[in-house]
């Protein structure tokens, strides 16, 4: 009996119904804002804020990275669940509890992160002094991901390489046909967090595709 | 690419995490090699191949083509 590559393997039909929750979730909050919110606050009090159709897709990227750490969390409570999610034969030990609730804390964390530059203009924050923060706060992050990043073995760094590589390959292209658009006045201008909301989205969506594909999701 | 990894283990009755410490990776890395979702790096099949005491070829196999 052998194992062989699966040429294009079934995607889990978990990472479907949490795909098609995320579509939902994005449906339902684009109606409650459009709807239901300005009769709560008030039909004009988001006007100063400036808010972009950017703002929303990293606020549901920032949500959905938080979402899913949180559900890692509270798999990760029973080892037994914690070995079926990754499809092993016995329940997890402690040190892959230990290992799988870092890696959600460092998951939940990016989503933070994201979310926080709308949060501190919602909030009225100093631009200088949110600024600062979110360059701290930027660089625990790095330090985490590069920690993580020396702790695991080949598969996981393979996964992450080749998420990176497809999410540069798709993000190059669609920013390229935007920006021709631009060049030919067809399209206006994106703005440096229109892009990165983009691209933080792309790399969430593409990251679950591979890492369900090998298996660790 | 083909392998016999899950075969090899269960005729010497080790468990996923006994071959995962003797390759010095994680479970899930053996379970992905053993269900064919991740073919292992050049270094990790040497491993492997000495883990088992057989030669690369023996445990891992090209696909046959189908044209």
């Amino acid at each position: 009996m052998t194992a062989s590559s699966p040429k294009n393997p079934r995607l889990p039909r978990r990472l479907l119904v949490a795909f098609g929750m995320g579509a939902v979730m994005g449906a339902v909050g684009y109606v409650f804002g459009r709807t239901i919110l300005p009769q709560l606050i008030g039909p004009d009090a988001l006007d100063g804020l400036n808010l972009r159709w950017s703002d929303a897709l990293a606020a549901l990227t920032g949500i959905a990275l938080m979402i899913g750490a949180g559900a890692v969390m509270v798999i990760s409570l029973d080892p037994r669940r914690l070995a079926r999610m990754y499809h092993l034969e016995e329940p997890a030990s402690p040190e892959e509890v230990g290992q799988a609730r870092f890696q959600a804390a460092v998951l939940g964390f990016s989503g933070f992160i994201l979310l926080l530059p709308m949060v501190f203009v919602l909030a009225g924050l100093a631009g200088g002094m949110a600024m600062g923060l979110i360059i701290l706060l930027f660089a625990l992050h790095t330090v985490l991901n590069i920690r993580m990043w020396r702790g695991v073995d080949e598969l996981l760094r393979r996964t992450t390489l080749e998420a990176a590589t497809a999410t540069f390959f798709l993000g190059q292209g669609l920013l390229f046909l935007w920006a021709a658009a631009e060049r030919l006045s067809l399209l206006p201008p994106l703005t440096a967090w229109d892009v990165y909301a983009v691209l933080m989205t792309l790399y969430l969506f593409v990251s679950a595709v591979v890492s369900a594909r090998r298996g660790l999701a | 690419m083909n392998n016999r990894l899950k075969v090899l283990r269960a005729e010497r009755d080790w468990s996923q995490a006994h071959l995962a410490e003797l390759l010095g990776v994680s479970r899930q890395t053996v379970n992905a090699l053993e269900t064919g979702r991740y073919d292992p790096s050049l270094p990790l099949a040497f491993k492997i191949a000495r883990v088992f005491e057989q030669p690369i070829e023996s445990i891992f196999s090209e696909e046959e083509s189908n044209g």
